[in-house]
């Protein structure tokens, strides 16, 4: 995209709209109780004066055109509004009061709206500025640490690939986490109200072809305001798809008045972080020739590699991290423009963005385009109508395009040793495999959302939603000949086109009754359908490495296929807000839904929900009380629901593979997807709330604290069926529930009195979630799941966490023969892998749990639980954010800090490195491949171990043996605790005062320059490069995208 | 705003979104058939019923599990470094099955066989239902894709019964998955009586149609005799080998042709499933028959990626010299042992890939040689020694072999050690050591008489994966302490 031409026209449009009439000045001091005010906002009524801010001395000029219709309006945060006629004056100082400003911010609750003061339900609101210009590809990552409630990790720094986000806890169990492409959808995740649109990321991940984060599609500078809704009170109105949270974005709209352009941009460089500690060259050599001192015998002393002896041969006196080949800095930059303005007629807003993001692997990255326009339109005095057009597109580079556990060439865990000369050939052929790659992703999408409000009769209102998505997205691939690993050409396009409507009548009316009865009563219908269409094509052996695309493909490489897929969802709603006094609130709700997902005879769903609150300080017993603003209770309990995310999941359907039987067409039950049953139905969310807001000091100090307790009944899920039904697994609402209880707590303060010129505010986010198994089918039968990789075991138990792992007990190294128990019938040193390795000194101590002499992971005698134990839980305790902000008369400093405690990782990077070598490898692998560093490892050695009183920490490192698998985490070696605070994002602002502006003429009103740093520094006890750099299921692999950190610099400039 | 005007359009508004949407809410798949429409014709019975097979051959491939079962745990084969982790299954690991690392899935788990015995459930179910003039070939399809089916339920539990020991018998497909009941393994008389009476059934219903890779009453008959055998009762074996042979439909390959009996279509073949490469169909695979080959028949692949044959099977097996031997042994990749070249249709067929390549054979599962050495035992066992010997000599003439003469234990034993040669590497040798009680001769070290009494000849499952989906499963009887 051109963008100086972008900025000319906007330009134009500016100078267009400022031919100038006769003009009066105003002036004037703005206070508080305790003095003067810098930096209010006085504005014109009506908007047709520059807005202005008062300076240090809390004085302002401002230029009106009318004095005698005009009136300012002054406006600070933390303070009540004001407005002031101006009549003949032309001095007019005001005394502003402080307000608990938060509190009249207006929350929509379903389709009705309610002041934050008024509420009955767990809200939290983030206002658009506090996320601003952060460099982030998508919102959501940016809500991590700045909402109660939440849990944010960035398992993956893939620019445009989508995170988990799950809101009060899990309720997802992945029925098979190694089919699994996506691993935030092993993780349940919110339903998205965009503008009025409900999106569902589970929907749209399920049918994407390039995988990219649809949410990612938003310009972050657009947003509004972002409501987290956590509680049954606020998600029950959402109905069918609310029980995992509820997030609701509103994007800016038109303002009245002359038009006001910004013009906003940043740019900066991204970096890769630390990587694994590694050693290199001769030192590795050195490493490695005394490990094979220590254990070898003499014959096998006489017969060491090559490349381990041969220090001189220039083919292996290199030293080549490896890790290191494939990473770059890159650099992320944003354009932003928009334009707001408008009259009482019509007003709109309408923004331009370019998003570009360089991965820190070699050929990723991310950039979005994208385009939105909000208007306003007045009617009839009783009928006005908005309508939001958004279109973006968004190009996302893969690097080589594989799983999530694969973003470099080689193998994570099997890199080769560094003294390996790379020769210019070799260099090509890595860097090849990405550069010679075609693989374009692209995301289109376009929504439009249209509501008109009619004021039909005395207080009832009728409104008209109509909204339509479409989301087109593409990849094409191409791999040429000469970088496939097997000589196998291919190219392939993989085509998926997305479509929502949405229509929704709403009715409702207000009325207060004898000045102390308020009611509002609304009625909604709505109906939703979408579409999903999928085009796929793939060819083999393309006839030459010049055509990039399928075609001239002999029809035995030729692969294809169509999909179509649609469903309709119909709901009705009611919904009750009543309040006695603005201080005892009451709201109730009651929804409908049919979806077509369901059996013929369980489509519809019924979801109700109550709350109340009381806001004790209005009482007479508090109101005296001076330092107590705000006390408020709230409770609310509800039930809410999810759809699957399969369009047909209660039809039992039938394979028709491509492959044959004797030329014959084949048709099987579907294997793939699950036995299921025809009366599939909602799975429900029952949820119970009890919270207090305690606003003191003039707003200094408030609290928010949040209970819940979420109990997610009859999830649909595939599980094990019974296997002489033919069938491996039903898929069916699992007469099991799963448990969520919590307290979200949020603290913020304002550390400094409201007349100090350097103002402080600290906000505390700290969530805490148990996550628990409550009851299972078949009598609360444990079973046991495969993790990903097959690493270790996953065990479900009632009470146990879900993706808690079960693992044979790590206790230490067998330093000495006496240390090993024998039993006293045969006479026999314990065994491990099923009597196959008797345990000799240097062996791990594996806890023999079952007592039967030999410790084995499947012990395999009717017991299913041979020797293993429930073991860490990956799910974290404790989750949130501590964030500082100072400002200081032009500066503004914040600091973003974000914490994960209690939580187990596993690091299966170092075991399968370990395992790869010593387990797999033999002499051999041990000379040839990286090795992670042992050098500080306490480690068994026959000759330490002559020391009888030596204690080894790790076990025996002997490249000769024996084998047996002892570094795969199956055992809790590698276990490791995920806890870690992050400081996430510093970013520093300067805002030029408006004289030097008015000075530098040019029409600027506000300029603003700001650096930022992101991802700077992580304090953690693991040895993982980055503890939050995990997967939802806890295990660090080695492969995964690393978290990049960020500077960028700044400007935003409004005329 | 005008009143009427609001509540006119209201009820436009309203009406429409009434009616467009009860539509959109009865939805059904268009992208894919599903049970309640599928069981309408015979042509989707036979998509059906090649669904069958084509799982049985899955089945058997996954990790090789047929030439497991059948060969390597019977020490047919030396197995190349590649196979690290077979190698407790051959004598020198005294045929520990217990010990099968990242091969439970395949050799402990017998679920993916059940999948074939509820899909042939639902088609001897669903296809007498059907009209008969919804097939394209009228009654007789009909009764044949019944008794395909039918053959096949019997043929899958038969194996399974071989391999693990007494199954869990299921008689029909899941009516309601929300009651599945609880079942253990079922009797061994229930078991063979329900095998029995469906291979009865499909001899009554099969035609003797030519095409090998389909179930035809031949091969119902072949399979009854086996079964037969199996439980000794050796009458009924012989009368059901008889009818075969005597149906004069199969005939031996002359030796010259012999190896044309693993190419598909043979005269001798009974049944087979399909595995023969064709342009179209990907039937074939390289990972399944490959394992027996090195160069010069596989570029590039050498003893470690192979199954030879053991050192017993070349030095004492093979004590004499024979044409047979010349047909399907040849010294592989080094020269320092022999393979097994049934199995060699070797088939580079993409000119762009020098390494792509499939091994188009097909793996015989029931042949007239089979059959008739089967009748030589089974005539022994009556007392017809004069006929066994006849059937016996039929083959060692074929082979290239002196008639034999001797009688009594040392013609039982011939007759085992000529079906090992005759039926190598096709997946039979440890199922005839079984029936033929030939363990604890051949491999008194392993097979100790309480190993024999425990049947520990079975496989052990995996009751991790097993025992939480049926909690009334039991192990197999040895393997609870071995």
């Amino acid at each position: 995209m051109n963008m100086t031409k972008c900025f000319t026209f906007f330009l134009l449009l500016f100078y267009i709209s400022t031919a100038n009439a006769q003009q009066v000045s105003i002036t004037g001091i703005v206070r508080d109780s305790e003095g003067a005010i810098p930096g209010v906002t006085v504005s014109e009524k009506g908007g047709k004066a520059y807005p202005v801010q008062t300076d240090i001395d809390g004085q302002y000029r401002i230029t009106v055109n009318n004095p005698e219709s005009t009136t300012l309006v002054f406006s600070f945060i933390g303070y009540v509004k004001q407005e002031q006629r101006v009549g003949s004056r032309t001095s007019i100082n005001v005394v502003l009061e402080a307000d608990l400003a938060a509190l009249d911010e207006v929350v929509v609750v379903g389709y009705q709206q309610q002041s934050v003061r008024k509420t009955t339900s767990s809200v939290q609101i983030v206002s658009g500025a506090q996320i601003e210009n952060l460099p982030a590809p998508s919102f959501e990552s940016l809500l991590q640490g700045r909402v109660s409630g939440i849990n944010i990790q960035n398992f993956t720094g893939e620019p445009g690939a989508r995170n988990t986000f799950t809101v009060r806890g899990n309720t997802t169990i992945s029925p098979d986490l190694n089919s699994e492409i996506d691993l935030a959808n092993t993780m349940s995740s919110p339903l998205y109200i965009i503008d009025g649109m409900p999106v569902s990321v589970n929907d749209l991940s399920g049918s994407s072809a390039t995988g990219t984060n649809y949410i990612a599609g938003i310009n972050v500078n657009d947003i509004e305001s972002i409501v987290v809704q956590k509680d049954a009170a606020a998600t029950a109105v959402w109905g069918s798809r609310g029980a995992n949270g509820v997030i609701v974005i509103k994007t800016k709209s038109g303002a009245t008045g002359k038009p006001t352009v910004r013009l906003s941009y940043y740019t900066g460089a991204t970096q890769r972080p630390e990587l694994q500690r590694t050693v290199a060259g001769a030192q590795e050599r050195r490493q490695k020739i005394g490990l094979i001192n220590e254990y070898g015998s003499f014959a096998q002393l006489s017969n060491i590699p090559q490349v381990l002896t041969d220090s001189l041969n220039p083919s292996f006196n290199n030293a080549t991290d490896w890790q290191d080949l494939f990473y770059s800095t890159g650099r992320v930059s944003n354009y932003d423009v928009n334009i707001a303005a408008g009259n009482d007629i019509i007003n709109y807003r309408l923004s331009l963005n370019y998003y570009d993001e360089d991965g820190i692997v070699r050929n990723t990255g991310f950039s979005r385009y994208s385009l939105r326009g909000n208007f306003d339109f007045k009617l009839f005095p009783a009928a006005k109508t908005n309508l939001i057009v958004a279109a973006s597109r968004m190009d996302r580079k893969r690097g080589l395009g594989r799983g999530v556990d694969e973003i470099v060439p080689i193998s994570a865990t099997s890199m080769p040793a560094s003294f390996v000369r790379l020769t210019d050939a070799d260099y090509d052929f890595y860097y090849g495999q990405y550069d010679k790659l075609r693989d374009d992703n692209q995301t289109d999408a376009v929504s439009i959302f249209s509501q008109t409000d009619i004021d039909v009769y005395k207080g009832i209102k009728y409104s008209l939603q109509a909204s339509a998505q479409a989301t087109m997205d593409r990849r094409d691939q191409f791999q040429p000949t000469e970088i496939a690993t097997n000589g196998t050409s291919f190219s392939s396009g993989d085509r998926y086109d997305l479509y929502t409507y949405n229509l929704t009548n709403i009715l409702s009316y207000g009325k207060t009754l004898a000045e102390n009865h308020t009611f509002a009563l609304t009625g909604m219908q709505s109906f939703e359908y979408n579409n999903h269409k999928n085009t796929y094509v793939l060819g083999y052996n393309l006839p030459t490495d010049d055509i990039e695309v399928v075609q001239g493909i002999a029809q035995r490489d030729l692969r294809g296929y169509t999909d179509f897929r649609e469903a309709g969802l119909l709901s009705f709603l009611g919904q009750l807000a009543y309040d006695y006094k603005a201080r005892y609130m009451f709201n109730a709700s009651w929804r409908a839904d049919v979806s077509s997902r369901f059996g013929k005879d369980t489509k519809w769903g019924f979801f109700p929900a109550l709350s109340a609150s009381w806001i004790a300080s209005d009482e007479a017993f508090l109101k005296d009380i001076a330092w107590l603003d705000l006390l408020k209770f709230r409770g609310s309990w509800g039930e809410s629901g999810t759809l699957p995310q399969d369009f047909y999941a209660p039809f039992n359907v039938w394979d028709l593979p491509t492959s044959t039987y004797d030329g014959n067409t084949v048709a099987t039950p579907s294997f793939s997807k699950p036995l299921t049953l025809p009366n599939l139905t909602w799975n429900k969310s029952s949820q119970i709330n009890l919270g207090a807001d305690l606003f003191l000091f003039d707003s200094r100090l408030n609290v928010m604290v949040d209970v819940y307790r979420k109990e997610t009944k009859d999830p649909i899920m595939a599980f094990d069926f019974p296997f002489y039904t033919g069938y491996s697994s039903l898929s069916y609402n699992v007469p099991m529930t799963i448990l969520n209880e919590g307290v979200d707590l949020q603290i913020s303060t304002r550390n400094l009195s409201g007349t100090s010129v350097l103002q402080w505010t600290t906000n505390l986010n700290l969530s805490y979630n148990k996550n628990r198994i409550g009851s299972l089918p078949n009598g609360d039968r444990s079973f046991y799941a495969d993790s990903r990789g097959y690493n270790q075991q996953l065990l479900y138990t009632v009470g146990s966490p879900i993706y808690r792992w079960a693992q044979m007990n790590y206790q230490g190294v067998y330093n000495h023969q006496d240390q090993i128990p024998v039993n006293a019938v045969t006479g026999n040193p314990v065994t491990y892998f099923k009597g196959n390795y008797p345990v000799k000194p240097g062996f791990p101590i594996w806890q023999d749990v079952n007592a039967d002499w030999d410790v084995w992971s499947d012990s395999d005698k009717g017991a299913a639980d041979g020797d293993l134990v429930p073991t860490g839980d990956p799910n974290p305790r404790f989750t949130g954010g501590l964030y500082n902000e100072f400002s200081y008369k032009n500066f503004s400093l914040s600091v973003l800090g974000t914490f994960t405690f209690k939580r187990d990782i596993i690091n299966t990077y170092m075991s399968n490195q370990f395992n790869g070598v010593w387990n797999f490898g033999g002499i051999n692998n041990f000379a040839n491949q990286r090795l992670p560093d042992y050098s500080e490892i306490n480690y068994w050695s026959p000759s330490k171990a002559q020391d009888p009183e030596f204690s080894a920490d790790f076990p025996s490192l002997s490249p000769y043996g024996p084998n047996y698998y002892q570094f795969l985490p199956f055992s809790t070696l590698w276990n490791e605790n995920g806890d870690y605070f992050k400081i996430k994002t510093i970013s520093l602002g300067y805002r030029i005062n408006d004289e030097s502006l008015q000075r530098l003429g040019m029409g600027l009103n506000q300029v603003r320059l700001y650096a930022i740093a992101d991802n700077i520094y992580t304090f953690q006890s693991s040895s993982v490069p980055d503890a939050e750099l995990v997967t939802p299921q806890g295990e660090y692999s080695g492969g995964a995208y690393p978290l990049p950190r960020k500077f960028t610099f700044g400007v935003e400039v409004t005329f | 705003m005008n009143k009427k005007w609001a509540s006119i359009l209201l009820i436009i508004i309203g009406s429409l979104t009434f009616t467009g949407c009860k539509k959109y809410l009865d939805l059904e798949p268009k992208n894919s058939t599903y049970d309640q429409v599928f069981w309408v014709n015979g042509s989707n019975v036979q998509k059906a019923l090649s669904g069958s097979y084509s799982m049985l051959r899955s089945a058997f491939q996954q990790d090789r599990s047929y030439f497991v079962f059948g060969d390597i745990a019977a020490d047919n084969f030396a197995l190349g470094g590649d196979f690290w982790n077979y190698t407790s299954f051959i004598q020198t690991g005294n045929f520990n099955f217990g010990y099968a690392p990242y091969l439970e899935p395949s050799l402990w788990n017998w679920s993916r066989f059940y999948s074939v015995i509820n899909q042939c459930h639902l088609i001897i179910e669903n296809t007498p239902k059907i009209p008969s003039d919804k097939f394209s070939g009228g009654e007789a399809q009909q009764r044949q894709l019944e008794g395909e089916a039918r053959f096949l339920r019997a043929y899958v539990y038969f194996y399974m019964q071989r391999v693990w020991g007494d199954v869990i018998l299921t008689t029909e497909s899941l009516k309601d998955p929300q009651d599945v009941p609880s079942l253990p393994r079922a009797t061994e008389d229930e078991i063979f009586s329900f095998i029995v009476a469906d291979l009865e059934k499909s001899i009554e219903l099969l035609g003797s149609t030519g095409n090998k890779a389909v179930a035809n009453k031949g091969a119902g008959q072949a399979l009854l005799a086996h079964v037969h055998a199996w439980n000794h009762d050796y009458e009924q074996a012989e009368k059901f080998a008889s009818d075969l042979i005597s149906s004069s439909q199969y005939e031996l390959e002359a030796i010259d042709d012999y190896t044309k009996i693993w190419n598909g279509n043979s005269k001798e073949s009974i049944f087979e499933l399909n595995m023969l490469f064709d342009a179209v169909s990907n039937e074939a695979t390289a990972g399944f028959f490959n394992v027996f080959l090195t160069e010069p028949f596989i570029r590039n692949k050498g003893l470690n990626s192979t199954w030879s044959l053991s050192d017993f099977v070349t030095d004492q097996l093979f004590d004499q010299e024979e044409a047979r031997f010349d047909e399907v042994v040849e010294t592989g990749s080094g020269g320092t042992r022999y393979i097994l070249t049934k199995y060699s249709g070797v088939d580079y067929y993409d000119a762009n890939n020098p390494d792509t390549y499939v091994v188009s054979n097909n793996l015989v599962l029931l042949r007239l040689a089979d059959i008739i050495l089967l009748r030589a035992e089974a005539r022994f066992k009556n007392g017809d020694v004069a006929g066994a010997l006849e059937d016996l000599n039929l083959i060692k003439e074929r082979a290239g072999l002196e008639p034999f003469t001797e009688q009594g234990a040392a013609l039982f034993h011939e007759i085992f050690d000529e079906r090992r040669r005759e039926l190598i590497g096709e997946g039979h040798a440890k199922f005839d050591m079984i029936r033929m009680e030939q363990l604890s001769r051949l491999f008194p070290d392993a097979y100790s008489q309480a190993r024999i009494a425990a049947k520990g000849y079975h496989w052990p499952l995996h009751m991790r994966q097993l025992l939480p989906q049926a909690p009334l499963l039991t192990q197999n009887e040895w393997w609870k302490s071995h």
